[in-house]
């Protein structure tokens, strides 16, 4: 939307001004502009490379950085302190409840700076400092961190919050800090506290996962993950999610996780598969795709916030990932332009399977499939197996990447 | 290529949503423009503008039928227009534009407030200025975090940027008789000392016998030097719950970016 207020643009410019001096995935912040004193608070780090490890709940350990205070049982988890000296508490967390990355990021930095505030006063000048989503080995993860005042001028104080959050199986772990600086050292503080995890769970080993990371233009912000385990019937269990944390504006964000869990006969299709979204914290989806008595397809649940009830045709044969999968497989080691195939995409429409396709790409040294789903077409490279590596498309102004950062196992 | 079905579409709609939403934030969603040689500032009138969009033949078709939009030339990656301030989509209204729809849901138990309070305010024959006026006030929060909610979200969180206002007029527009529809496309605005363009989304509402633009936003009242051209692309015409899919034709046909804006010369 044009940003017609008068009150908007200056926080439109001040934006702009923000996203230069962040750091995109590791860029250098560039603090040249910067007062001598909040350059070095940015730039204080705890010069402490010794860690210990921590056990808590009987059997589970975890390596932290500083000095690791005693662990706490909280209501969802598990509270993992840590003492970083003049820095301060690196506050770690171990929740064992429903994993969802993007809104356990923003929350955890609300709560941070809703804790600041009331320690030092209202908070102000909040804007978002820098964000980037990525993976540690198999385990994806958001960095967010918010800078913002705290206090009535003149004593106001300058803030930086810091959240990692990372979903590590069956758990979310997560670190955060609240003073100016200290981002290498919660930065090392986080990869051991996720690397070093030692929490055992029932949760089967999956024979074959990826993690894609997803930027717009230069600026990663979202993450897909999915991860494929064999049942007792020899069927695939696939289970997918997807997260995305969106800056709209200085200090505003969109955000959003989706998960499904759905099932593959060996042929890939599609047997069953449950889906649900969260969107800005709140639980907008929650659909249920199966086959009743008479074997039509059945969606049932909620979408949008609204009951939904459909019935499909009955003949279909939706593809599941694992399907798509060895269709993208056999399309690129055969002959043919171009091969259709059929998808439930509740995101898109949950109210009817889509026809999605495949055409190949002889012309382009980068690509060497398209995908086409509806008005959606993306440039893609597909390895071998039918893996997409890394695919790219136009919206707008802005070009959407998407790059496999992580993969393991053998889908077939 | 799992991408592919799941979170492709996903991230791509979501683009696409906050794109046409908000093209508001200078990083992901502004579309650059560029002046033609020579061209002074403010345009008003008939303007000349080369969209480059991903979809030529598409965006020519579409722009081609557009009420005030002339297209001037097509090539590889662009097409280039002449345009008023004021063109609408083709179309005549059509029992839809009135009806209550999965995402148009006037018909939902919480809108019934949000009709009393326009009752109250203008009565039970409101004009198209005070449904603009009406809506304007009432989406009280003006930001930015939302996607693109359905009307009966709209009418209990009043919060939102230009889908929620397109919505939320839409649906009460029909909800008084008016035939009306969303429609999504760009924003071009020229002011004294700047050019922008933006992705933007706004109210159709059928009235003296044509559609008529209808933008809750009121980017005039909040900056009346501006001259604002609306560019159509697309209007919502699948409002069930595959939406989000019928709104992502927008990705074929926004513009990348608009160069060459110039005023129109007289034959």
């Amino acid at each position: 939307m044009y940003p017609s207020t008068s009150r908007r643009q200056p926080s439109a410019v001040l934006y702009l001004v923000l996203l230069l001096v962040a750091a995109p995935a590791g860029a250098e912040t560039d603090m040249s502009g910067w007062p001598d004193w909040l350059k070095a608070a940015m730039l204080a780090e705890s010069d402490s490379d010794r860690t210990t490890t921590q056990t808590f709940a009987d059997e589970a350990s975890v390596e932290l950085p500083g000095n690791p205070q005693e662990p706490q049982a909280i209501e969802s988890g598990w509270y993992l302190p840590t003492d970083i000296g003049e820095g301060g508490l690196i506050e770690c967390y171990l929740f064992t409840s429903q994993p969802d990355l993007a809104t356990t990021a923003v929350q955890l930095g609300d709560v941070n700076i809703e804790q600041m505030a009331a320690a030092y006063g209202t908070v102000g000048n909040k804007s978002l400092y820098h964000l980037d989503a990525g993976a540690i080995g198999a385990v994806p993860y958001f960095a967010l961190d918010w800078m913002y005042t705290v206090g009535e001028a003149p004593e106001a104080k300058a803030a930086l919050t810091k959240v990692r959050v990372a979903v590590n199986g069956a758990v979310v772990q997560a670190c955060t800090h609240n003073s100016l600086g200290y981002r290498e050292t919660l930065a090392k503080t986080f990869r051991s506290f996720v690397t070093s995890l030692d929490y055992p769970t029932a949760a089967p080993e999956p024979y074959y996962r990826e993690i894609a990371q997803i930027s717009l233009g230069e600026q990663p912000l979202g993450l897909l993950w999915f991860s494929y385990v064999l049942d007792a019937d020899g069927d695939t269990e696939i289970r997918m999610s997807d997260a995305q944390i969106v800056p709209v504006g200085a200090a505003t964000i969109q955000f959003g996780d989706t998960s499904s869990v759905s099932y593959s006969q060996p042929n890939g299709e599609l047997i069953n598969q449950v889906s649900a979204a969260v969107e800005n914290g709140e639980l907008v989806t929650n659909l249920d795709l199966r086959r009743d008595d008479e074997d039509n397809w059945v969606v049932s649940g909620t979408f949008q916030s609204k009951q939904l009830e459909v019935t499909l045709d009955g003949d279909a044969v939706p593809l599941s990932t694992l399907g798509q999968q060895f269709l993208a497989e056999e399309f690129l080691g055969g002959d043919d332009d171009r091969i259709a195939f059929l998808a439930w995409v509740p995101d898109a429409d949950p109210a009817s399977f889509l026809t999605a396709a495949l055409e190949r790409i002889d012309d382009d040294s980068r690509h060497n499939a398209r995908m086409l789903i509806g008005p959606i077409v993306m440039d893609a490279e597909f390895d071998e197996t039918g893996s997409a590596k890394r695919g790219s498309m136009q919206a707008g102004a802005a070009i959407l990447h998407i790059e496999r950062i992580y993969v393991d196992g053998k889908a077939r | 290529m799992r991408y592919r079905a799941g979170a492709l579409v996903a991230f791509a709609l979501f683009a696409a949503a906050t794109m046409a939403d908000e093209g508001s934030g200078p990083y992901l969603f502004s579309i650059p423009v560029e002046l033609a040689a020579k061209q002074s500032l403010p345009l008003a009138g008939t303007i000349v503008a080369t969209l480059h969009v991903p979809d030529v033949e598409h965006a020519a078709a579409t722009l081609d039928r557009v009420a005030n939009i002339d297209l001037v030339a097509a090539g590889e990656g662009f097409v280039t227009v002449a345009m008023s301030d004021r063109a609408t989509l083709p179309g005549d209204p059509v029992a839809a534009h009135l009806a209550p729809s999965f995402v148009i849901d006037f018909d939902e138990p919480v809108f019934e407030a949000s009709l009393r309070e326009l009752e109250q305010s203008y009565g039970g024959e409101p004009t198209t200025d005070q449904l603009i006026e009406f809506v304007y006030d009432f989406i009280s929060d003006k930001n930015y975090s939302r996607g693109f909610d359905l009307a009966s979200r709209v009418a209990s969180s009043r919060e939102g940027d230009c889908t929620e206002h397109a919505v939320m007029l839409t649906a009460l527009s029909r909800a008084v008789g008016r035939p009306a529809r969303v429609v999504a496309g760009v924003l071009l605005v020229s002011g004294p000392d700047r050019q922008l363009g933006f992705g933007h989304a706004w109210t159709e509402i059928y009235d003296d016998g044509r559609w008529q633009i209808a933008d809750a936003t009121l980017p005039q009242r909040e900056a009346p030097d501006l001259t604002v051209f609306y560019v159509p692309t697309i209007s919502l015409e699948n409002e069930g719950p595959g939406y989000t899919m019928d709104f992502a034709r927008i990705l074929r046909l926004q513009p990348s970016r608009v160069s060459g804006i110039s005023a129109k010369q007289p034959p």
